[in-house]
């Protein structure tokens, strides 16, 4: 390690709880390498269901992550750049799902467009069935990954600051041509980890997915779902499909590295 | 008229009034916190005052409170006023040619043209060999430069430049400086500065302003010859007493009572000013007798050097006195010093 470049040495009693954590979090991981069936490990996650439920994690996870940036970004730029009253209650209220267990964001999302919910009926009196159905998965996981990109993208734009802007504004630009020419470039870097961290999160979502949409191979069970189920029939396809997650997620954070540093 | 401003800020004091003539420079100095920024920033749009209105060259930019009639607000990028900062403010992800075709760009021009002014101005400043560096390869004065020429570029009615130099490295200040002088001749522009050379290379007229109000203001050349304010006293290098005509000196709000020769006439009882450049004041540390002068009692705050001379300030006055004076007479901070001026080299006029 790059020990001599460090101007201020650490007190040396941080070092044991440290590697300690480090072990805590990397040590599960191995654990899962141990218990992968090499031989089997393709066949295991190429079986029809492993195939539907990957082909529905990265399809939905990708829509969601999309209406993410769709409604996100606006919604960080109001909280970033704008002052009304009860901003401050309004960015607690979005952040809530970070917070929230999953399975209560399932719950409050079926009681919102279930059938019988608050939305249910004029979804109903249009013909779309909400709950159980892939916009069910994808909607959950919205809700819940839509918070991280908020979070880094405000971040980005409190600390871009708004004296660019205003330089532009004073060189004729217009509010739409500022965002587009200068917000937007100057916030990239935030926006891309943002939205890699929204992937992220509704590739991995379960509760509120389980609940809200149910469970059914091809429509509504992603892959964390059929990890789940196969840990009941077929352990050797659940650690071949979590050692896919993991490495599904390492990618994640490669890509968010690289984007960040460059 | 180019520039018509009044504008009026309750909670931070602010209630000024000034105007810019068309092709006029003004330079508006004042101590830090004085409200100069917060007028460029009412002028270019970009902070709302509580009541007011401004036009330039006829158009209105708003007009608030101040009759019965709707409330106007031209928003910034309508207003045809570029503001040149303290700090440069270069798009970091364009480089030096796109930052400058930013303004044409945004003005509706295409790409083609817009590099074509861009290429224009990058000459007018100077910085045409820099066109395809971004930012971060560029150095303070550089940026600065770049930066001048993508407000030029954007063809404004009025440039407000506020402290352009004022972040710059000593060494590049005055070549920057000089490009002003150059792009700011016969254009409508707004200079707030510290500095007094940049009131006297770049602007035709001053205006002081202190806490939120205009305290004086006139050509240059006036003001700099003729302070009214303690501000532009010190920095027209003049020592001041401001009070009333007593006879034939000025008695100070303080008491203090300074003898001279007024160059106009003034009525016993009327606003007068005293002034007298700091080198002709005789410093001792006795009362010294003789002659008939001014003497005044004042306390030493610092000591600074000051072109070969070294400059005593003390609690009212400044005095010019060589090293050796210093040494001899063992001046220091926070002791007593007497000062006397001859009433011949005091200048007394209507304050």
């Amino acid at each position: 390690m790059a020990s001599t470049s460090r101007e201020v040495g650490l007190p040396t009693w941080v070092f044991a709880p440290a590697a300690a954590g480090a072990l805590f979090i990397v040590l599960p991981l191995a654990a899962i390498l141990t218990r992968v069936e090499w031989t089997d490990f393709f066949g295991l996650i190429t079986s029809e269901s492993s195939v539907d439920a990957l082909q529905l994690s990265v399809r939905t996870s990708t829509i969601s992550t999309l209406l993410c940036v769709v409604f996100g970004v606006p919604m960080a730029m109001v909280l970033a750049r704008t002052r009304f009253r009860g901003q401050q209650l309004m960015r607690s209220l979005v952040l809530l799902p970070l917070v929230l267990p999953p399975v209560v964001g399932g719950i409050a999302l079926l009681y919102t467009f279930g059938r019988r919910g608050l939305l249910g009926h004029t979804f109903e009196v249009l013909g779309i069935q909400v709950a159980f159905s892939t916009t069910a998965v994808v909607l959950a996981q919205t809700f819940v990954a839509l918070p991280f990109l908020v979070v880094s993208l405000e971040g980005a734009l409190r600390t871009a600051g708004g004296r660019y802007e205003a330089v532009a504004s004073t060189l004729g630009a217009r509010p739409t041509t500022v965002f587009r020419r200068v917000t937007l470039p100057l916030v990239l870097p935030g926006l891309a980890s943002g939205a890699v961290l929204a992937f992220a999160r509704a590739l991995g979502e379960f509760g509120a997915t389980i609940t809200f949409a149910g469970s059914l191979q091809g429509v509504t069970r992603t892959l964390p779902l059929e990890i789940y189920l196969q840990r009941e029939s077929d352990a050797d396809a659940a650690v071949a499909l979590s050692l896919l997650l993991v490495v599904v997620a390492i990618v994640v954070i490669g890509l968010a590295r690289v984007r960040g540093t460059t | 008229m180019s520039l018509e401003l009044s504008a009026a800020i309750d909670e931070r004091g602010f209630d000024l009034s000034m105007h810019v003539g068309v092709g006029e420079t003004l330079a508006v100095l004042g101590p830090n916190g004085s409200g100069k920024s917060t007028a460029m920033s009412v002028i270019a749009g970009l902070l709302r005052p509580d009541a007011g209105a401004a036009s330039l060259d006829g158009r209105v930019l708003f007009d608030i409170g101040t009759s019965g009639k709707s409330q106007v607000w031209v928003p910034p990028h309508a207003r045809g006023v570029a503001l040149l900062a303290q700090e440069p403010l270069l798009f970091p992800h364009l480089s030096a040619l796109d930052n400058v075709a930013f303004g044409p760009r945004s003005l509706g021009q295409a790409r083609g043209r817009s590099r074509t002014v861009a290429d224009h101005w990058l000459g007018e400043v100077d910085a045409a060999a820099y066109a395809d560096r971004k930012p971060a390869q560029l150095s303070g004065g550089q940026a600065q430069r770049i930066a001048v020429a993508r407000a030029l570029a954007a063809d404004p009615r009025l440039l407000l430049l506020d402290e352009p130099m004022a972040a710059l490295d000593v060494a590049v200040a005055p070549a920057v400086r000089q490009m002003l002088r150059k792009v700011l001749a016969d254009r409508s522009a707004i200079i707030v500065t510290h500095d007094v050379l940049d009131a006297l290379l770049l602007a035709d007229r001053v205006m002081v302003i202190e806490e939120g109000h205009v305290v004086e203001e006139g050509p240059t050349a006036e003001l700099l010859a003729r302070p009214r304010s303690a501000f532009a006293a010190r920095i027209a290098g003049l020592n001041m007493v401001r009070g009333t005509l007593d006879g034939h000196g000025v008695r100070g709000s303080d008491g203090s009572f300074v003898e001279g020769i007024a160059d106009q006439p003034i009525a016993a009882g009327d606003p007068a000013v005293a002034v007298f450049r700091p080198s002709a004041v005789g410093v001792y540390r006795q009362r010294p007798g003789g002659s008939p002068r001014n003497v005044m009692d004042v306390t030493i705050i610092e000591l600074e050097p000051f072109g070969d001379q070294i400059r005593v300030r003390t609690d009212r006055l400044s005095a010019d006195v060589t090293a050796g004076a210093v040494a001899e007479l063992d001046l220091a901070p926070g002791r007593p010093a007497i000062f006397t001026v001859k009433a011949s080299e005091v200048v007394i006029y209507r304050g």
